[in-house]
């Protein structure tokens, strides 16, 4: 009884002064950090997708289709380098989407797929015009994002 | 109790030691952020020869298979934990299953790719952990560089016209690069707005696509198809596009016809 007595209390003061942590800091930042002054000439951070473009862009999904279908930005295009997918029909549905001329941003999981920039490379070989640009931090920026992100949808009938 | 008491204080004491470090280590940056890590030099962990290997394939392959080999040239057993392929297309195995290695003991992995209808340079990472690597830090990123050759290239992807502006026919060239002929067959618009004409400049090695757009006055695109007769897959078909529209701050000035 005095064992529990005494793990009782410890747990209840590791509890209180996590919760004064939490009210005094708040909650801890987990925003994929993107420092504007490292980006390659093609990469762009979401804080600037979001509040200098408001958003307002055509984004482009370069993982494969199963996690696409799984979650995704809600209205984005799939576009890999997924040999069992049609190249050509990645081409056509992504130039019809660009004819109103948006900026495109591209993301694949995370910072390290690499997968991102081979689409983008792609999407300008078209020579349609548009600006495209690669998404710092991928899946993973805009997963962590949340809310203050652009909408995403989980589950739902892809495009 | 005096022992519930101690307890107590020293936990306490702990806690209060940790708030006290978190409010001087300063507000969490989110606008910046460390720039991104140097190129890995291998200290630890396994050592590849190449970690990213380039390979030419052939024309008409369907497969191609990519080795890194590597060493373990620390003095603790490394242990190959996960691979993460970034894409179905790819089979990757590690020296017939052997996942832990000794220190002086070497290994391949080998990376298997279906082709597909890809073509050009090609480049598939994928990733490696090794046992007590952390979930978003992978001990080894391996880059397999296909490069696989394009038999016939078309000189300008898509012809744009401007919104209202002259409706001149423009063309695309089509050159064969293969060292045999590749015959365009057929020609199609999916867009009746868009008139399209084959002219051979050299059979099986040159061609003029020339593309008209019926008028300029609503924005339009097409999807214009060259069928070959190429015995390869990946060139049976070849795409490019027709579009007329208006241009925007964010759109380089159209191709001139």
């Amino acid at each position: 009884m005095n064992t529990l007595m005494r793990m009782t209390g410890i747990v209840a003061l590791a509890l209180a002064g996590a919760g004064v942590t939490y009210l005094v800091r708040g909650a801890p930042d987990r925003s994929v950090p993107c420092d504007p002054a490292t980006l390659k000439p093609d990469e762009v951070c979401l804080a600037r997708v979001i509040e200098e473009w408001q958003g307002d862009v055509l984004w482009v999904d370069a993982r494969s289709r199963a996690e696409w279908q799984r979650a995704a930005v809600d209205g984005s295009l799939l576009w890999n380098i997924d040999q069992q997918e049609d190249m050509q029909a990645f081409e056509a549905e992504g130039a019809m989407q660009m004819m109103d001329g948006r900026r495109v941003v591209v993301y694949c999981s995370n910072e390290n797929c690499g997968v991102s920039r081979q689409v983008a490379d792609r999407i300008r070989a078209m020579q349609l015009g548009n600006e495209v640009f690669v998404l710092r931090g991928g899946w993973r920026a805009l997963e962590v994002a949340g809310t203050k992100g652009p909408p995403t949808r989980s589950g739902a009938e892809p495009r | 109790m005096k022992a519930l008491v101690r307890s107590l204080i020293v936990l306490a004491l702990i806690a209060a030691a940790g708030f006290v470090a978190v409010q001087m280590r300063g507000p969490v940056v989110t606008g910046g952020g460390s720039p991104p890590p140097p190129e890995r030099i291998e200290t630890t962990g396994l050592s590849f020869v190449k970690t990213t290997e380039e390979v030419a394939v052939a024309a008409d392959a369907t497969r191609a298979t990519v080795d890194f080999p590597f060493e373990n040239k620390t003095d603790k057993i490394l242990t190959i934990a996960k691979v993460e392929k970034n894409c179905s297309c790819a089979e990757v195995q590690v020296s017939g299953g052997k996942l832990s290695y000794a220190p002086g003991e070497q290994g391949v992995v080998r990376a298997s790719y279906e082709l597909g209808n890809l073509s050009g340079r090609v480049e598939k990472p994928f990733m490696l952990w090794l046992a007590g690597d952390p979930d978003d830090a992978p001990s080894h990123t391996l880059t397999s560089c296909l490069i696989i050759p394009v038999l016939v290239e078309l000189d300008c992807k898509t012809l744009q016209w401007t919104l209202g502006g002259p409706g001149e026919p423009a063309k695309i060239g089509i050159r064969g690069r293969h060292s045999e002929p590749i015959r365009v067959l057929a020609v199609t618009s999916s867009s009746d707005d868009f008139k399209v004409e084959l002219k051979p400049v050299e059979e099986g090695r040159h061609y003029e696509l020339w593309v008209t757009p019926a008028n300029t006055a609503n924005p339009g695109l097409a999807c214009i198809r060259m069928e070959t007769d190429s015995v390869i897959p990946r060139w049976k078909v070849l795409q490019a596009f027709a579009i007329v529209r208006a241009p925007t701050a964010n759109i380089q000035a159209p191709s001139a016809p």
